[in-house]
């Protein structure tokens, strides 16, 4: 097993890294491969080794809001290290912690996961949260997709140029309305549980979950012809770490104002 | 319980798409790699697609689609991921995952870039194939170089055939049909190429006759999309 820096001169703040813990923990070549099935890599923060997952990226919703929502749905306590500038990116990409120079990127068991669907599944399977076999895994797969299709509409909406907002609102409430919300409120009338796969809690659920609360946001009465989903939504915002997650104060980002936008532009455009 | 074809009954399972790669191709590779034989319904007009959007068989009204094992799946990572966790192609735990899904986003990111040149409109396609170079050199080709360099071995992740060396070798020939000259610093990736292509149901699906697809003729693309409106 790989030996972990132990030497470094760091001041451990409650909520961040110092710059002298960054410069110190920099690796010369970096990356996820680089290091045994039980090492740890080089470049792991003082956070990610306590054992609390480290997120990177910035003060808004984005691409990581559902990453945020898994988390908090699995009692898992993470931390978050905002990107607030350019340079705060091109720090990480020059670090070699960004595989594809992108984020989001979360720290966690030793790894440096980039890519949503990656950190996700990695979070639900570790939970407990990506179905009994595989078979009900393809259906969480399945339905994933589906919310994540249309999440990505949403998602991109506070960044769309104004002259095109309106247009983009139209697709979202034509696409939530007439394919994807029928889509899962069929899947729950046809079995009348509670959850939407194998009759307990999934990650599917709630990602479906934040996709309501947003839609909604977007358009008010898109809920309004599908109780089951609103039940499914009441039913899981009751759940003890999601009702925590749901109150103020917690990690939850709120829609993306201008300034957001205009911070997140700056940083990744 | 869903209606399934008697092929897929038999145990094969059978793929409904159209007569070209889009997003189905790489699900082709991947059962052909796992020496998994498999029916295709092609999609030939307009009529097919309503009927099948009418049977209630596409969860969103989309393809791919493919009937396997009772289930009747849409949406591509949902397929692959079955597909390779049924014939042990995704690791041995939820680490190696990670990596395999961590590296599969990146190519799928890229492969996305691909097909959406296949599918613009002939007036962008020039700009978007200028990105695709330039994502593919800079960014993506570079990332896998250093994974295999990085660890020295046969394979991308936990020294043994998985998913994602089969989505790489099918990316890293479309790099080369696109132009040939980008892979020429990768050394590791050449051989990476060389060496799945040489794995036994890997080959067999290279050579004439399977059912891998060709490139997409641009002609056939703007009839399918008047016909399909996309």
């Amino acid at each position: 097993m790989r030996e972990v820096h132990s030497t470094y001169n760091v001041k451990i703040t409650r909520d961040s890294i110092t710059e002298e813990a960054q410069q110190q923990l920099k690796a010369e070549e970096s990356g996820p491969a680089q290091r045994t099935s039980t090492g740890l890599s080089e470049n792991q923060t003082i956070a990610g080794m306590a054992g609390k997952p480290v997120l990177h990226y910035f003060d808004g919703r984005g691409r990581m809001e559902s990453i945020r929502w898994l988390l908090a749905a699995a009692g898992v306590e993470f931390e978050e290290k905002f990107l607030k500038t350019r340079d705060d990116l091109e720090r990480l990409r020059n670090d070699g912690s960004l595989m594809f120079q992108q984020a989001p990127m979360v720290e966690i068991d030793g790894m440096k996961l980039v890519q949503t669907r990656a950190i996700l599944n990695y979070i639900a399977t570790k939970y407990n949260l990506s179905g009994k076999d595989m078979k009900e895994r393809a259906i969480i797969d399945m339905y994933t997709e589906g919310v994540m299709d249309l999440d990505e509409m949403v998602l991109c909406h506070p960044y769309i140029p104004k002259e095109e907002k309106e247009g983009n609102l139209a697709k979202i409430k034509d696409k939530a309305r007439n394919r994807y919300f029928p889509a899962y409120e069929k899947v729950l009338k046809s079995h009348g549980q509670d959850y939407l796969v194998g009759n307990r809690l999934s990650s599917v659920d709630i990602y479906l979950v934040k996709l309501l609360y947003h839609v909604e946001e977007l358009d008010p009465s898109a809920l309004t012809n599908f109780p089951l989903l609103k039940a499914l939504r009441t039913r899981v915002s009751n759940l003890p770490n999601v009702k925590k997650f749901l109150q103020p104060g917690s990690p939850r980002k709120p829609l993306e104002d201008e300034k957001c936008v205009e911070t997140a532009m700056k940083i990744f455009h | 319980m869903c209606e399934t074809t008697v092929a897929a009954m038999a145990g094969k399972p059978v793929l409904y798409y159209w007569d070209a790669r889009g997003r189905m191709e790489c699900i082709r590779w991947l059962l052909a790699a796992a020496g998994v034989e498999f029916e295709e319904k092609f999609i030939e007009t307009p009529a097919d697609m309503e009927k099948l959007i009418k049977d209630g068989r596409l969860m969103f009204q989309q393809v791919p689609m493919v009937e396997i094992d009772g289930m009747t799946l849409v949406q591509t990572r949902a397929i692959l991921n079955y597909i390779a966790t049924k014939y042990n192609l995704y690791g041995k735990d939820a680490k190696e995952r990670a990596l395999i899904d961590m590296y599969t986003e990146g190519i799928l990111d890229l492969s996305e870039m691909m097909l959406q040149v296949v599918i613009s409109l002939p007036e962008q396609r020039e700009a978007k194939i200028s990105l695709v170079k330039e994502k593919t050199k800079n960014r993506y080709l570079p990332a896998y170089e250093k994974v295999l360099k990085s660890h020295g071995q046969d394979y991308l992740v936990g020294n043994r055939l998985t998913k994602v060396d089969i989505h790489l070798l099918e990316l890293l020939l479309y790099v080369e049909e696109l132009d040939s000259s980008l892979l020429a610093p990768f050394p590791l990736l050449k051989a990476l190429k060389s060496r799945i292509s040489s794995l036994p149901n890997v080959k067999k699906f290279l050579q004439p006759g399977s059912q891998r697809k060709p490139p997409p003729d641009m002609k056939r693309i703007e009839e399918a999309r008047k016909a399909f409106k996309f």
